[in-house]
């Protein structure tokens, strides 16, 4: 009998051989991270809990990417604490304000095909674009999982997502996720593990995997997960036979299968308040627009700022349009300006800011009563980024630099081709 | 062990999620700024702020919470469970609960009740009773709920997951 992708996972990494869907699993992390909303916080109850020195200081990464730069007291207590606590244990692991910790951690080798890896974080599941069993816990299961090494996780059922079709010019992942969860609904896969597998998955680059198990989370996704191919292969420098079991097995028993024809798709945009409520784009077009923002660990890799400096070349945005521009990383921003792509949003008007969270996580960027924005986060919660009546669409990279220009929703098809 | 409490309903909707129950962009929130990195009590005042924003100055100890499905949805904020238990709420009750919520509340204390019905079986004010890993009793009507698996139930009755290492580590010490 087959298994799922997150039962292969979860067998392998607890050594548990007979354990099925449904068992509760004794996981021995591969790499856990925690970052600065809540590093006073794991390190407190660390040593209220009685511990005194962490497991295995080197699988432990702190990544202080959501208060860079600082913006509140309590924000440099949490960095200063952070690196006090990696000094007394022996950990190496720290990077503070140089990129998003969910993308730092592909980038950097901390969430490799097949490994189970523990956030402070919500937004964890997003490893799973590279079959990695991202998935988060709250401060107090980080303190214990730091003293002990080890965390339970119950084996979720899995949804399979079949992905076939061409990719129509202007549609992206970012529509993708969109479309799946207006589809399912913000519990449509609550505790379950989502399965990318099929043609259109496989001619995603990393970066729009790394998108779609993102937003997975705002299903209730407890991991989202792309079955590894040569792409997987080569993003993380492995022979393909290595990480080979990362695929789908035939004959696995998946609670649901769901079938997209990609070709089908169209821009879609989630509307204020929810981010299951996703319609086509063209509903909206024309609405005005007083901020646009690319950033966030949904949508701000090398292909999001590339696919918005195709269509701002050589044109600049409204002279009171706040478009704010951040990069998923150091890395990116090295490649995106030795390919031109800095220059070209800054002269089209792009306020850049740091490679960390910025607005998203709405420490920056916050919004008054009449303001409108689209931006490619992966959250537009009441109250997140404003006040009760701030409203916040939710778009892909091309959809953002599109409306930029215009001042108001538009189409990317217009400008892709 | 039978556990067994009873306390008023404040009534909540659907998909309710940490950024609702944290009091994001609400008047209370913004007066967080300089509370202490860890002081919940300290920020009782802004839990659903901006939803509710009668329910931080006015929530009492042993008051239940009955909601629509996937609460707790969003952030994985541990903020969330510790402001509502800094409120004095001892329970939630709803159809369905967001999995990093659940595992967050019950590290903290908060009895967390799966009831498909909830949404219709009391109002605003009314009193619900609690029978753990038994039933809910509302409107004089009995509601099954499930039972809360051992391993959890156990962190719950010894008051969280700090109180359930700090014994663990306590005992190994005198050993």
């Amino acid at each position: 009998m087959g298994r799922t992708l997150v039962e292969k996972i979860l067998v392998r990494n607890s050594g548990a051989t007979n354990a099925k869907t449904g068992d509760i699993v004794i996981s021995k992390p591969d790499m856990c991270m925690f970052h600065d909303i809540y590093t006073t916080n794991v390190i407190n109850k660390f040593y209220d809990m009685g511990f005194k020195k962490v497991w295995d200081p080197d699988k432990v990464v702190l990544l202080l990417d959501h208060c860079s730069p600082t913006i509140s007291p309590t924000s440099g207590t949490n960095i200063n604490d952070g690196f006090k606590f990696a000094k007394d244990q022996g950990i190496s692991r720290m990077h503070l304000g140089n990129g998003i910790g969910h993308t730092m951690m592909h980038e950097l080798g901390y969430a490799d095909p097949g490994w189970v890896v523990i956030v402070t974080d919500s937004h964890t599941t997003t490893y799973g674009g590279g079959a990695c069993l991202g998935t988060g816990v709250g401060y107090s299961e980080m303190a214990g999982l730091l003293g002990t090494g080890e965390l339970w996780l119950k084996i979720p059922p899995a949804i399979k997502v079949v992905m076939e079709g061409e990719w129509p010019k202007g549609v992206y992942a970012k529509d993708f996720i969109l479309k799946l969860l207006s589809d399912i609904k913000a519990d449509g896969a609550q505790y379950k593990s989502l399965e990318f597998t099929g043609a259109a998955a496989h001619a995603l680059d990393m970066d729009s995997r790394y998108t779609i198990s993102n937003m997975a989370l705002e299903a209730g996704a407890k991991a989202a997960l792309f079955e590894a191919d040569e792409k997987t292969a080569e993003y993380f420098h492995k022979d393909y036979a290595e990480i080979e079991w990362l695929h789908l097995d035939e004959d696995a028993e998946y609670e649901q299968v769901l079938h997209y024809d990609v070709s089908q798709l169209v821009p879609m945009l989630a509307t204020p308040g929810a981010v299951d409520n996703g319609t086509p784009l063209t509903d909206w077009e024309g609405t005005k627009l007083t901020q646009v923002v690319i950033g966030s660990c949904t949508n701000s890799a090398l292909n999001d700022i590339a696919g918005a400096a195709k269509i701002l070349k050589g044109k600049h945005v409204p002279p009171y349009m706040r478009f704010y521009v951040s990069t998923a990383s150091n890395i990116v921003n090295k490649q995106a300006a030795e390919l031109g792509y800095i220059q070209t949003l800054v002269e089209a008007g792009a306020i850049f800011g740091a490679p960390t969270c910025q607005s998203c996580c709405g420490q920056v960027g916050r919004m008054g009563d009449d303001d409108v924005c689209l931006g490619t986060n992966n959250r537009n919660f009441l109250g997140r980024h404003g006040t009760k009546t701030t409203k916040l669409f939710l778009g892909s990279a091309q959809a953002a630099a599109a409306s930029a220009l215009n001042g108001c929703i538009t189409d990317p098809r217009k400008y892709v081709d | 062990m039978k556990v067994e409490f009873s306390g008023r309903v404040w009534k909540m909707g659907s998909d309710i999620d940490t950024d609702i129950i944290t009091g994001s962009g609400s008047e209370a929130a913004k007066k967080l700024i300089d509370v202490p990195i860890g002081d919940s009590v300290g920020r009782k005042l802004a839990t659903f702020g901006l939803y509710r924003p009668d329910f931080g100055p006015n929530a009492k100890e042993g008051d239940i919470i009955v909601a629509g499905k996937n609460f707790g949805c969003g952030s994985s904020r541990e903020f969330a469970p510790a402001m509502i238990k800094a409120c004095g709420i001892r329970a939630i009750i709803a159809p369905s609960f967001a999995r990093i919520f659940y595992r967050n509340a019950l590290n903290n204390g908060i009895y967390l009740l799966e009831c498909a019905e909830a949404p219709d079986i009391c109002e605003e004010g009314d009193i619900v009773t609690v029978r753990v890993n038994d039933c809910i009793v509302a409107g004089g009507k009995e509601y099954a709920i499930p039972q809360i698996p051992e391993n959890l139930m156990a962190i719950i009755e010894e008051g969280g997951l700090v109180e359930h290492f700090k014994k663990i580590n306590e005992a190994k010490e005198d050993v």
